[in-house]
């Protein structure tokens, strides 16, 4: 589990994945989470990505495989936005553990 | 609060964590002590036992036993793990040093201040060097004379002053307060030595000053020390009396001097009376209180480390953190760079576990509340840069002893986990099973019963792990020499792609020179003539080829998921696709504002429009650049200020700073 990868997904891959993933490290950071945060376009996502983070637009048109932990995100560049996502990580990791 | 002694502790510990009568010989044997030592405490142990409804049986044959209700054996359990709280730091030993100094009448041996103290000569020696340093701040000299000792030279008044300045870092005004009331025990440790004295003279100087301080309006760190002053002068003045020196002072300041006299009990000598003249006089010329260094120093050390404990970071190796928050309190001028509130919230955000640690943190030191929320904020962002720095993740490994059939060790190691995420390696033993352990192959130890001596650090902990206890452990973990290991730096020793570095370096180039930041003279009606506008621009500078496609691209993508930056005036027009012939950066300054959906679904004004654009089919090197443009804007609120009102030249700095750190990145230089 410690592997794993989140990947925050937007459309260009330049621009508000790199924002929202940023501010989601940040906040990994705060709470002790070595876990690595990586960006990429929609397109692009690697079969083996499991947790996905997304504009909450984007994530909902796309078909995702059911392997896929998807979780939208309304405003990415609120910080606040993120703590369910961290909740959701670090139940994650504790299922898995 | 109760006082044990090390020994005392560990006896009792030790007794009450059996049911059955123990040995004498037991005992010592455990504490690696002598039976004589045993006996000596029984005396004073059965004394202290007595005070918390307890008794110390000798069953013959068997040994001792303590007996009484289950209730108070736990309350002597607590009292023993609350007394381990105080465990003196270095800081705090060069403050009682000083303090004893200043009490002594000419040349002092060093081999009884050590004795007295607790501590080995040499380690007197070494924090002489260093509280040298505070007593020049007050015009003192501390003489040594090898082989005879040391002695303070100087002016009483400095003494005095100097005397004042430690006290305050042993002592808060809410533990001062308390004292007033009639608790004792918040007298510090520092003063312990003259108790009655002490407890008699603040309570007379208080008495004394009380009635004035109402009308004087003085705050509660100038009443505390208010009340100091009065009560040293009371103590130090029969043996260490004040020389007068021939001065003028204002007329409000002798009036006041005679209103104190008169309630004093004894008459002041002229010189005296010039300490009461010499004190007022500093009160009414400092409006925020003190800005005595020293004070402030000793609090932002003891601020870092408290915060290191909540916030679980070690903060206290970054010189420059502590220099940084000295000189913002030193200094009363405030920057005006950025708006504070909104400065203020956006670190309650961004650091929101970090601001309350800090916050909690200051209100316990700084707890007469001489700050204010915006000093807070950059507190937080001081701390925060610390944070942002990569620090390496040290693996500890921890070995955690308990008797064995209590069950506890299953208690103490989940709630070890629960709590400390940097411990890596838990093991767990019985107590017998300890010998057959490489013991010092751990970091430390922690048990639930107290072990014979062992090399690597050891704490003794209740298997709750109350919060006072994860503290405890926390300081332990700060302050074990593999927390000061530099970061162990990553050299790229591999093959450095030069067509790689070469790729970045063109994207580099060709971004910085494709950008400009463009004043529109008119916007016409709406978003879409505005898109139009620039999207038609662009394709003059040869960014796209059609600007109907580009425009209609960049409306869809505003439709979809609003594209101003919430807080500013900003919007990021971002995209990538077929149409765009080549990537690039550029700014569009509005001649009025205009209505746009931010990143957050909300209508928001916007005034500048910052546009980034790639075509489908790129190199990494040019997204890589581009993707780092991005982050810039979020990086700070000074970097987004910056990119929302600066100039050209400005912003061009700014993306060479950007691209320089990818640059350095892809070297290994970071």
């Amino acid at each position: 589990m410690k592997s794993e990868i989140i990947y925050f997904v937007c459309e260009s891959g330049m621009a508000s994945s790199i924002m929202g993933a940023t501010i989601l490290r940040k906040r990994l950071l705060e709470c002790g989470i070595t876990t690595d945060v990586k960006t990429c376009r929609i397109a692009e996502l690697p079969d083996q990505a499991a947790f996905i983070v997304g504009e909450t637009q984007l994530v909902h048109r796309h078909v995702w495989k059911t392997h896929c932990s998807v979780h939208p995100v309304d405003r990415i560049l609120d910080p606040t936005a993120y703590d369910v996502i961290l909740e959701s990580w670090q139940k994650r990791v504790r299922l898995h553990d | 609060m109760t006082e044990f002694t090390p020994r005392e502790h560990d006896i009792l510990f030790f007794l009450l964590s059996r049911e059955e009568p123990v040995q004498i010989q037991e005992i010592a044997e455990t504490l690696e002590t002598s039976e004589r030592t045993i006996q000596r405490e029984r005396d004073r142990l059965a004394q202290s036992l007595e005070d918390h409804d307890l008794r110390l049986t000798y069953v013959r044959g068997r040994g001792l036993l303590i007996e009484g209700t289950d209730e108070a054996k736990h309350a002597l359990r607590d009292q023993l793990l609350l007394s381990h709280k105080q465990l003196p730091n270095a800081e705090d030993r060069q403050v009682e040093l000083a303090y004893r100094l200043l009490q002594e009448e000419g040349m002092v041996k060093l081999q009884a201040i050590a004795h007295a103290m607790y501590v080995a000569p040499s380690t007197v020696s070494q924090d002489l060097e260093r509280i040298d340093e505070w007593f020049l701040q007050y015009d003192l000299e501390i003489k040594r004379k090898k082989g005879i000792g040391a002695e303070v030279i100087g002016e009483e008044i400095n003494k005095r002053r100097l005397l004042i300045s430690l006290i305050f870092t042993q002592w808060d005004v809410l533990a001062f307060y308390r004292l007033l009331q009639g608790d004792a025990g918040q007298l510090p440790h520092l003063l312990r030595m003259n108790r009655t004295s002490w407890l008699e003279m603040i309570n007379q100087a208080y008495a004394v000053i009380a009635p004035l301080t109402k009308e004087g309006r003085l705050n509660d760190r100038q009443i505390m020390r208010a009340t100091l002053s009065l009560a040293l002068q009371a103590l130090r003045k029969d043996q260490f009396p004040m020389r007068y020196e021939l001065k003028a002072y204002p007329v409000e300041i002798l009036k006041w001097v005679e209103r104190v006299e008169e309630r004093l009990p004894d008459t002041l000598s002229i010189a005296e009376r010039q300490w009461l003249s010499e004190e007022l006089r500093a009160f009414f010329q400092s409006d925020a209180g003190d800005t005595e260094e020293l004070v402030t120093r000793l609090r932002v050390k003891r601020l870092i480390e408290h915060v290191s404990l909540l916030y679980g970071t070690n903060f206290t190796k970054d010189h420059a953190l502590e220099r940084g928050l000295v000189s913002h309190i030193q200094s009363y001028t405030r920057q005006n760079s950025v708006n504070p509130s909104y400065v203020i919230k956006q670190i309650e955000r961004e650091y929101p576990r970090l601001f309350d640690a800090v916050k909690q943190a200051a209100l316990s030191i700084f707890n007469d509340a001489t700050f204010e929320d915006v000093d807070l904020a950059f507190w937080v962002m001081h701390f925060g840069a610390v944070l942002s720095k990569p620090t390496p993740k040290l693996p500890y490994r921890v070995l955690v002893v308990c008797s064995a059939g209590l069950g506890s060790s299953k208690l103490l190691m989940n709630r070890l986990r629960q709590e400390f995420a940097e411990l890596e390696h838990i093991d767990n033993s019985s107590l017998f099973g300890i010998e057959r352990l490489p013991i010092d192959s751990y970091d430390f130890v922690l048990s639930t019963v107290p072990l014979p001596d062992i090399r690597p650090p050891h704490l003794l902990v209740n298997p709750l792990l109350p919060q006072d206890e994860v503290e405890r452990i926390r300081k332990l973990i700060l302050a074990l020499p593999k927390s000061f290991q530099p970061a162990p730096r990553k050299t790229k020793t591999e093959w450095l792609d030069l067509e790689q570095l070469h790729r970045l370096v063109a994207s580099s180039i060709q971004v910085s020179d494709g950008f400009q930041m463009e004043r529109l003279a008119r916007v016409g009606d709406g978003i879409e003539s505005l898109l139009f506008e620039i999207s038609t621009r662009m394709v003059e500078q040869g960014l796209a080829k059609s600007a109907v496609s580009l425009s209609g691209q960049l409306l869809r993508r505003h439709e979809m998921s609003g594209l101003g930056i919430p807080g500013t005036r900003l919007a990021l027009f971002h995209g990538r696709d077929a149409t765009i012939q080549r990537g690039g950066f550029l700014i569009f300054e509005l001649p009025e504002p205009i209505d746009l959906l931010g990143m957050d679904q909300q209508l928001q004004s916007v005034e500048r429009l910052l546009v980034l654009v790639a075509p489908e089919e790129t190199s990494n090197e040019l997204l890589e650049l581009l993707s780092s443009i991005s982050a810039a804007i979020i990086e700070s609120p000074e970097q987004m200020d910056q990119f929302e009102f600066g100039e050209e030249q400005t912003i061009r700095l700014l993306l060479n700073r950007t691209f320089r750190t990818v640059i350095d990145q892809f070297l290994g230089h970071t």
